[in-house]
């Protein structure tokens, strides 16, 4: 592999403007590259076709509020009223027919990139919220007060129905960057190398320690950059979301309810959006599927089971990084 | 005296390494070589690609790769996935800690749907000989088949099938020591899962010696990046629901007729004997070094109660959030002198995450709502049960005393059983003969509240939950539940599974036999 030619859209997702969004993306690695040397941008700099390429997994339900409310029917409930909490790089809606879920959405989209097809061709960003969130979308509903796009619109929420990209604040590419390079600073405690993934985020003050996703990227990050490698995303970049993990999941007719999750954006290596459905001619909802003995009343109780990623790339390079102290306790 | 337990394996002598050879422990008095027409009965994915074609695998990756060559092409036996998991897994590699043993182990799962795996391989290198076990669905006759190899030649045995672990003969013997229901293991089951690679804590591939041959194999470099978090949810909850189904499956063939009611009150009720107990192990969510003062370490709700049989199962209201300060927390690791130690490698502080403890084991809930939904158990009768000493959730020895009162057999027609009317009648004379105080005067008082029992049982629970939670809040208050976790690890540490020293911390607290009051303090016996 060369230099990359430009970055690829999320999933590699048809788009007339391509160019464009590999400028977005390059300019939100431009105030990095250079400041912090482990990290590298991919169409500036070569990836050798022996990079490593580790994927690192986690569970779309936000640790934190696990954490913090161990009793599973709350956390499911206020998790799908709020995606506010969903702060995991994924997040769900859910819908009901007469109080019983009858589908859960999942995504995963960057809404960096629904931006950029707001500015460079609205009429596409109009036909996807159309075909994935409501047909009675118009675009002045995208728009917001100053002109530009709407992340959080009113089609774009928490209530029921169907999402259309992330909104959580934590959810998107601008963060994700921002971690992966700050990550690439090795750190050090009582003169001990810090690598337990906790103790790195709160060290190298990466986030919240307790999330799923963000201190398991740091340390993978970090402990290449101690061995003195160059890390950045793999292309195309993104965050992705893993087949469920159905196993054990009863349904009314004996199906395997794998077969109940349809991807709607993206391909199977590289999704991006899916849901969650029963097909019709079953004649049963999702309502009517249990998991551990509990019919599934919660999106939540899907997210528990959804697995979310992020590839990198990593490559061999000669820097002996010094290890700097905690920037906090 | 025999070697009856899981060890027995590897002191066995003259077998035959060129044939499969039976050795269940404890209805086998040796290993004995299996007959053409029994090895041909085994209906499970290993047998029939190796034994049952007079083949022998020598290595644990010989397995793997045997059972998914021989496979049709779109068999979810192809479906490879590898997993790690070492009790010294997050000590980091230095000149110190070189010698440290990891106990790092692999476990292996071939096939995917939606009863999980059908295969389970678990062995501490792909290259080992021996000590190689697999646990393999037999589709014929239910249950996993268990094997296990030993010495150099890699020397299979038939260990026996889930069902053993149910027989007299071998029950708590060989695997079943590790297995007592039959059911697979799978100790560290919930998130954070202390000890496996998962999303909380990777295992890094620093943990083995440069010259370690692992370190570069394909089970550790392309294990599932889901780790943990996929084993348990695609792995070992579906493979213990699925044999937990099955033994309820074989009463309803059999006319409802459960021949053995005990075993499966032991899963309920618990039971003295270490050799059949069965429990999990949980924690916090925070790692002992990102503990600070101001940390809220939000306790394991199930070391306080079952929520999970009482709220998820039985509908009563889950508890409060339990949490401890940081502060509070860390004095206690400081005054308890709480450190790992393994020979020579000692640290200071907790386990990688903080407040290590028994809690309930799954495979019993299961076989709790099992034992519902067949209509053996009604659900007053549970709720009466379990909440007799709901205040220890586990290694309860009122609540097991119980078992005393459970009917010989038991019959279940169209969802309905005379057993629990008998087992209620046993206990309820038994409480008017006796004395107050006894466990059966306990269960005669909740049974009296009738068959609305929700409102009184929540209002028992509310006055014990909120007494936890004042004493959560002050040093002297936590201290005594510091103590008890330390009584029920040193009570797990009975078990059979528990095996490698940094398994559990070291601290100064001594036995005493403490128990959980429904006051919420702590007696010292």
């Amino acid at each position: 592999m060369a230099i990359l030619k430009r970055f690829s859209t999320p999933a590699r997702v048809a788009d007339r403007h391509p160019g464009a969004w590999g400028e977005a993306v390059a300019a939100r690695f431009e105030p990095y590259v250079g400041q912090f040397p482990q990290f590298y941008d991919p169409t500036a700099t070569n990836t050798p076709a022996d990079a490593a390429k580790p994927m690192v997994s986690w569970g779309a339900f936000p640790a934190v509020l696990r954490a913090a409310e161990p009793a599973p029917v709350a956390r499911w409930s206020r998790a799908d009223r709020d995606r506010g909490l969903q702060d995991e790089y994924c997040e769900w809606t859910v819908e009901r027919r007469k109080g019983k879920i009858v589908r859960v959405t999942f995504s995963t989209e960057l809404p960096e990139y629904w931006e950029h097809l707001f500015e460079t061709d609205p009429n596409r960003l109009l036909a996807l919220y159309r075909r994935l969130v409501d047909p009675r979308v118009q675009l002045a509903d995208l728009r917001g007060p100053g002109g530009g796009y709407r992340r959080e619109n009113k089609w774009n929420t928490s209530r029921p129905g169907r999402l259309a990209h992330m909104i959580q604040g934590s959810n998107n590419l601008g963060a994700a960057v921002d971690l992966v390079a700050r990550a690439t600073i090795p750190r050090k405690r009582n003169g001990q190398p810090v690598i337990h993934q906790q103790e790195l985020v709160r060290c190298g003050a990466l986030g919240e320690p307790l999330r799923n996703s963000d201190p398991q990227i740091a340390a993978a990050v970090n402990e290449a950059a101690r061995a003195g490698d160059e890390i950045t995303f793999a292309d195309p970049i993104g965050l992705y979301l893993g087949r469920p993990l159905t196993a054990g999941m009863v349904t009314p007719d004996g199906a395997d309810a794998a077969d109940f999750w349809k991807i709607e954006r993206g391909d199977a290596q590289h999704t991006l959006r899916a849901r969650f459905e029963v097909p019709p001619k079953r004649r049963y909802e999702v309502g009517d599927i249990e998991v551990e003995g509990r019919p599934i009343e919660f999106g939540g109780q899907l997210a528990d089971r959804v697995q979310v990623w992020v590839s990198a790339w990593i490559k061999d390079g000669n820097h002996k990084p010094q290890p700097r102290p905690c920037e906090a306790g | 005296m025999p070697d009856e337990s899981c060890r027995a394996f590897d002191s066995v002598e003259r077998v035959d390494a060129n044939a499969l050879n039976r050795f269940v422990v404890g209805a086998d008095p040796a290993p004995r070589r299996m007959t053409p027409r029994e090895v041909k009965a085994l209906g499970d994915p290993f047998a029939r690609t190796f034994f049952v074609k007079g083949k022998q695998p020598r290595t644990a990756q010989q397995v793997v790769e045997g059972i998914k060559a021989a496979a049709p092409k779109k068999s979810p036996l192809r479906v490879q996935r590898s997993f790690i998991v070492g009790e010294g897994s997050q000590v980091a590699m230095s000149a110190a800690t070189a010698n440290v043993e990891r106990h790092l182990r692999f476990i292996v799962t071939l096939g995917r749907g939606r009863n999980g795996p059908d295969v389970f391989v678990s062995a501490g290198d792909p290259r080992q000989p021996g000590g190689i076990e697999v646990m393999a669905w037999d589709a014929e006759r239910d249950g996993f088949n268990y094997y296990r190899s030993t010495g150099s030649k890699a020397t299979w045995m038939l260990a026996g099938n889930s069902r053993d672990a149910m027989r007299d003969s071998s029950r708590g013997k060989g695997p079943f020591e590790s297995h007592p229901s039959g059911s697979l293991l799978m100790k560290e089951l919930k998130a954070p899962w202390i000890n496996w690679h998962s999303p909380d804590a990777n295992i890094s591939a620093a943990v083995f010696a440069r010259d370690d041959a692992r370190r570069d194999h394909e089970w550790f470099t392309k294990k599932d990046p889901g780790g943990a978090f996929a084993f348990e949810l695609d792995a070992a909850r579906p493979a213990m629901q699925r044999w937990a189904k099955a033994r309820f499956a074989a009463i309803r063939r059999n006319g409802g007729t459960v021949t053995r009611p005990r075993h499966i009150m032991e899963q309920v009720l618990g039971t003295p004997n270490r050799r059949r107990s069965t429990v999990n192990l949980t924690t916090t969510l925070v790692e002992n070094a990102n503990l600070r003062p101001a940390s809220e370490l939000v306790l394991p709700p199930t070391f306080f109660v079952d929520s999970e049989a009482l709220s998820g199962t039985l509908g009563l209201k889950p508890p409060p959030t339990f949490a401890v300060s940081g502060r509070i927390y860390g004095k206690c690791l400081t005054k308890f002198r709480v450190r790992m130690v393994d020979g020579g490698f000692q640290r200071k502080g907790d386990t990688h995450f903080c407040f290590l403890v028994p809690e309930r084991a799954f495979e019993d809930q299961v076989v709790l709502r099992e034992a519902i939904e067949l209509g053996l158990l009604g659900k007053r009768l549970a709720a009466c049960l379990l909440m007799v000493d709901p205040w220890n959730p586990v290694f309860s020895e009122r609540r097991s005393s119980l078992l005393r009162h459970v009917p010989a057999t038991a019959k279940v027609v169209k969802g309905r059983s005379d057993f629990s009317r008998q087992m209620v009648r046993e206990i309820l004379a038994a409480a008017d003969a006796g004395p107050p105080g006894t466990p059966e005067a306990e269960f005669a008082q909740r049974w009296k509240v009738g068959p609305s029992f929700a409102g009184p049982f929540n209002r028992l629970l509310a006055e014990y939950y909120a007494a936890v939670t004042a004493k959560l809040r002050t040093q002297a208050g936590f201290e005594p539940y510091f103590k008890l976790a330390e009584e029920r690890r040193q009570t797990f540490n009975e078990m059979p599974i528990s095996e490698f020293p940094l398994l559990l911390p070291k601290t100064n607290i001594k036995r005493t036999g403490r128990r959980m009051r429904s006051d919420g303090t702590v007696a010292e016996a």
